[in-house]
């Protein structure tokens, strides 16, 4: 059983990687990165935003997909209806992988909910963000802290528990394919070393 | 091992967000228990919910049924009340949507993958290496929609407080939002707002303008026996999902449909009679008709006497256009064309149209005029079976009347010089806009750019000179859900919403009034603005009033007081129209209608240019020789609304003489815009560019079924229904030619050229080669980019000279193996 304290530390360690895949870095995040030795002293701040929107905002083949939905949920299409002109326009239904707002976003939405978790970014298909799934395992800490420390035990083993199931049903299924595709990443030196720390927390959870 | 420097540093990193989360935390007595429980519970959604909605996959609006379940789109339907999908006349809909139910087209179905793709863009951006171009890395950098907001409203207020509104120019997608838009840009003070049907059709609208003073008639295929369409094909091309059906029943019900056209289109694959001509010179063929109608006496005479002008001076035209002389311009055979002649004027009804594929040429719209000239002769206008002019009522737009300040840059002359094509269309001419911003021409220099939803670098011909042109732009913002071709010439570019994720009225494609809703079905994905709320929200931040210093983009409509939600603001704009237009129901009545689709029960009126206007109308309209005209508040004549026939008022055809016009005297005072008089004929004449011996064929392109333009090719599912686009070629010209079915080939013209693989087929006239038009992306997205080919750099940024619609058409190339 952790402490408090450890727990602190570790909620804190889940909402900076949050932080990091939330917003480009900013002055703030580059004193804490050069702070933890993740940054050398002569990084820039733009070339590290420009980084962060090539490998998490904008479509290209360097993007890596930080949302849960693409990686693991299915998105089901319909039949078309029958075709007035006979011109084979039809289709007969499928499953696609690759997409957006998936169940793993009104999955999520409800567990934060339910948790009284808000998230960093409450857009609708964002619930299932890598950043947005890292702060809630982030909270789900700091809460099973306070709970302890308020001599709250069912409480705190209730938040741990929701924290083992979120991560199983969750993160797990995904989150080592997305660190380890960020942690060999040419587009940032950066970013790689944040992959590799991303990946040594999910070796040492399982 | 670990350095206790290091743990003890990271620590304090990590303490420190975990203090920042934490700070405003509590723990509410059994919320981790409660939370455990709700999680271990089975998943329970909700039943999914029902809601009506409008598609815009496409132009078509086609009414749809979505099915949100957990917040989500997990189906997409079509809507049985709205005749859009259906129907454009209403004895058709009111009879048979109850058992037929209506239809919706695969990009319709396949709009749920355009609303969860994974690349859409999310968040602003910016761009952050100056450099422009196609192939140049913008170096994009996510900023927050304050900072693209406070640059894009510093960047406006700069150039209106300079006195040059006039040099922002606007340019939009057509069916959506277009209000608020050209509400913003009054406001403003900039006349250049522009949209997208100048890249389609306004050479048929002048065409039609021209003859019956309607630039929309729509076909009634349901209730004719003989259907001839020219370089149109409403079985694939489907804009709207009702015209494969209304083209399949007609069919049924024993039509004969012969298609025009160079390519056998799928609607040439489904006809009686495909009839294979040159490109271009379907207007010649159309007056050849004329010729054996009027030679043969077919023509129906009391229709010509009664609501008809020019019909001597046509006559004469046409006395020497016989079937051989358009033999030999054509290629159709002379027997072809007496046979179709005389078919057309003695299967009654018949109707003649024509699109895009006669439209987008130099000659364009006197073609077009010589086509819808074919049904004057024959009386097909605006009877059951012939060409229907709709009957337009629907929502009402509350005119916004500019500041002093703005009213001064309001007035200035249009960047695209729009006033010197002589019917030109209020959407303005791209063309002649992107030229003239490459080439440094025009009245001023326009410095800022805002383009939403539209990507001229793939939609306007002459690829280099778009590119051009944009550079030229002080400063480029484009609001898309794609970062296409366009967006990466952009400095900032802002998300957009699907169709499915916004508001908008609908009232387009049928005969009869009909309004259908378009509403959000689910919240912007990204919590980004809607495009009016976008629009409204650089209103504010302009301060921007209008003539009364009312400021419009807050007053809520309905309620006359401020409303500070942007999407509450405009439900009430939506309102108002609704309630001054034809349904005269506010907005949440029409999301409570069946379908959220308000139908007249009136349903289509023919003849009305038979129809007597009334006495108390006629007293308080201003008559004008023989025009009658609805009276402005100052007295003035505001719209035609009729004319005096034997002394009657009657609605007529608002045309200057009240009557269908096959002549016009006064066009010949008119010039077009490349200084030649207008004929007052519908005079045939080459187009301008024609195959020689370097570029010995013409390139033409359509569209499918499957892709809307250049915006669906990131769609798997269409994607897999219409994968590339091969450019076709006639059997007996490749063999000529040495070239085999599925070879890499060039096609290339004096202005560039274009790698694709060649698809030999016995369905294309041999002197020319075409494909689908929308592929060859070289941005979009990871499914779009790099498939198919691109032909939009093969031709020059040129306009048709009356009209101003894009040549997408005159182009002659040569081809051969890569």
């Amino acid at each position: 059983m952790k402490l408090p304290t450890e727990l602190e530390e570790l909620g804190g360690f889940y909402y900076f990687l949050s932080r990091l895949f939330s917003h480009p870095p900013d002055a703030s995040v580059v004193q804490d990165a050069l702070a933890l030795g993740w940054l050398s002293d002569k990084s820039e701040i733009d070339p590290l935003q420009v980084e962060f929107t090539r490998l998490f905002s904008i479509p290209g083949p360097e993007v890596i997909p930080s949302h849960q939905s693409i990686y693991t949920d299915t998105l089901k299409v319909e039949a078309s209806l029958s075709d007035p002109a006979g011109c084979d326009r039809t289709f007969a239904g499928g499953s696609f992988r690759g997409y957006l707002g998936g169940e793993s976003c009104s999955d999520a939405s409800r567990l934060y909910k339910s948790a009284g978790f808000i998230p960093p970014d409450p857009a609708p298909a964002m619930a299932d963000h890598i950043g947005n799934e890292l702060a809630f395992m982030g909270y789900l800490c700091l809460m099973e802290a306070k709970s302890r420390k308020n001599g709250l035990e069912d409480e705190a083993r209730a938040f741990k528990k929701l924290r083992e199931v979120f991560w199983e049903r969750f993160l797990w299924r995904w989150i080592k394919e997305f660190a380890e595709k960020l942690s060999s990443s040419p587009v940032s030196e950066f970013y790689r070393l944040v992959g590799r720390q991303l990946l040594g927390r999910v070796l040492e959870i399982s | 091992m670990v350095n206790p420097a290091e743990l003890k540093q990271s620590r304090r990193v990590f303490l420190k967000y975990a203090g920042m989360a934490g700070a405003t935390m509590c723990v509410p007595f059994g919320l981790g228990r409660s939370a455990l429980a709700a999680a271990e519970a089975p998943q329970n959604y909700e039943k999914a919910q029902r809601i009506y909605s409008c598609c815009n996959m496409c132009g078509g609006q086609s009414g749809i049924e979505c099915l949100v379940s957990g917040g989500r789109v997990v189906s997409i339907r079509p809507n049985n009340h709205n005749p859009n999908n259906f129907s454009n006349i209403s004895t058709d809909f009111f009879s048979n949507i109850a058992q037929e139910g209506a239809v919706l087209c695969p990009k319709g179905n396949a709009g749920i993958m355009t609303l969860y793709d994974p690349d859409r863009i999310r968040k602003p951006l910016r761009r952050t290496n100056p450099r422009k171009g196609i192939g140049v890395d913008p170096k994009w950098k996510e900023i927050s929609w304050e900072e693209a907001y406070s640059e894009i409203s510093s960047r406006l207020k700069k150039l209106r407080d300079d006195g040059e509104a006039q040099k922002l120019l606007w340019f939009s997608e057509d069916h959506s939002f277009t209000h608020p838009q050209g509400d913003f840009c009054k406001l403003y003070g900039t006349p250049n707002y522009s949209n997208h049907s100048n890249l389609c059709d306004t050479a048929r609208k002048a065409s039609f303008k021209m003859v019956i003073g309607d630039d929309r008639p729509l076909m009634d295929a349901i209730q004719s026996k003989y259907i001839l369409l020219f370089g149109w094909n409403p079985l694939s091309a489907t804009k709207w999902s009702h015209l494969p059906r209304i083209v399949t029943r007609a069919r049924q019900n024993g039509a004969k449909l012969v298609v025009v056209d160079p390519n056998f289109s799928y609607t040439a694959n489904k006809a009686d009679e495909w009839v294979p001509i040159r490109p271009s010179t379907d207007g010649s063929l159309a007056l050849a008709m004329a010729h054996v109608i009027i030679r043969d006496k077919l023509y129906d005479d009391l229709f010509v006497k009664e609501w008809t002008v020019g019909f001597k001076e046509f006559s004469d035209y046409v006395k020497d256009k016989t079937p051989e002389w358009a033999e030999s311009i054509t290629t159709v055979p002379a027997a072809t064309i007496e046979k179709i002649a005389h078919d057309f004027a003695t299967i009654k009804p018949s109707l003649a149209d024509v699109w895009s594929g006669p439209g987008q040429h130099y000659n364009a719209v006197q073609g077009g005029r010589a086509i819808a000239c074919l049904n004057a002769l024959v009386g097909s206008f605006d009877r059951p079976g012939t060409m229907i002019m709709p009957d337009k009522k629907g929502n009402k737009h509350f005119e916004v009347e500019a500041d002093e300040t703005s009213a001064k840059t309001l007035k200035m002359e249009r960047f695209d010089g729009v006033k010197s094509y002589p019917f030109g269309h209020k959407s303005g001419v791209y063309c002649e806009s992107f030229a003239r911003m490459a080439e440094g021409k025009g009245t001023y220099k326009p410095k800022i750019g805002i383009i939403v939803f539209q990507n001229p670098l793939m939609s306007v011909p002459g690829t280099k000179t778009i590119e051009k042109a944009l550079k030229n732009l002080e400063f480029l913002v484009v609001n898309d859900i794609f970062l296409s071709e366009t967006a990466q010439m952009a400095d900032i570019v802002v998300p957009g919403t699907t169709y499915l994720e916004r508001y908008d009225l609908n009232t387009h494609w049928v005969t009869w009034p009909v309004l259908g809703l378009r509403q959000p079905v689910v919240a912007p994905l990204f919590g980004q603005p809607a495009e009016y709320e976008f629009v409204t929200e650089l209103a504010r931040r302009l301060d921007l009033k209008d003539k009364e210093g009312k400021e419009q983009f807050l007053i809520g409509r309905i309620s006359k007081k401020p409303v500070q939600d942007k999407k509450a603001w405009y439900e009430e704009y939506l309102s108002m129209e609704l309630k001054e237009g034809e349904p005269k129901i506010t907005l949440e009545e029409l999301k409570a209608l069946p379908g959220a689709t308000w139908v007249s029960k009136e349903g289509t009126k023919y003849e009305k240019y038979k129809s007597p206007i009334p006495d108390e109308k006629v007293k308080d309209a201003v008559l004008d020789e023989n025009l009658i005209f609805s009276k402005k508040k100052d007295g003035t004549k505001d719209k035609q609304i009729g004319f005096l026939k034997d002394g009657k008022a009657v609605k007529g055809f608002m045309t200057p003489s009240g009557k269908v016009e096959f002549y016009n005297a006064k066009f010949a005072e008119k010039k077009d815009a490349d200084g030649n008089p207008v004929d007052s004929l519908p005079v045939y004449k080459p187009r301008t560019w024609q195959p020689d011996t370097e570029y010995p064929f013409y390139l033409i392109n359509w569209k499918e079924a499957s892709h809307t333009h250049a915006r669906t090719q990131n769609n798997a599912w269409l994607i897999e229904i219409g994968p590339n686009n091969p450019l076709k070629m006639n059997a007996q010209t490749a063999s000529k030619l040495g070239l085999k079915d599925g070879e890499m080939i060039w096609v290339e013209s004096k202005y560039g050229k274009m790698k694709t693989v060649l698809k030999v087929t016995q369905g294309m006239h041999p002197e020319v080669v075409g494909s689908q038009h929308g592929f060859g992306h070289w941005a979009f997205g990871k499914i779009a980019n790099g498939r198919g080919s691109f032909d939009g750099g093969l031709r020059p940024t040129k306009a048709d000279p009356i009209g101003g619609q894009s040549l997408h058409k005159e182009c002659c190339v040569k081809v051969y193996r890569a």
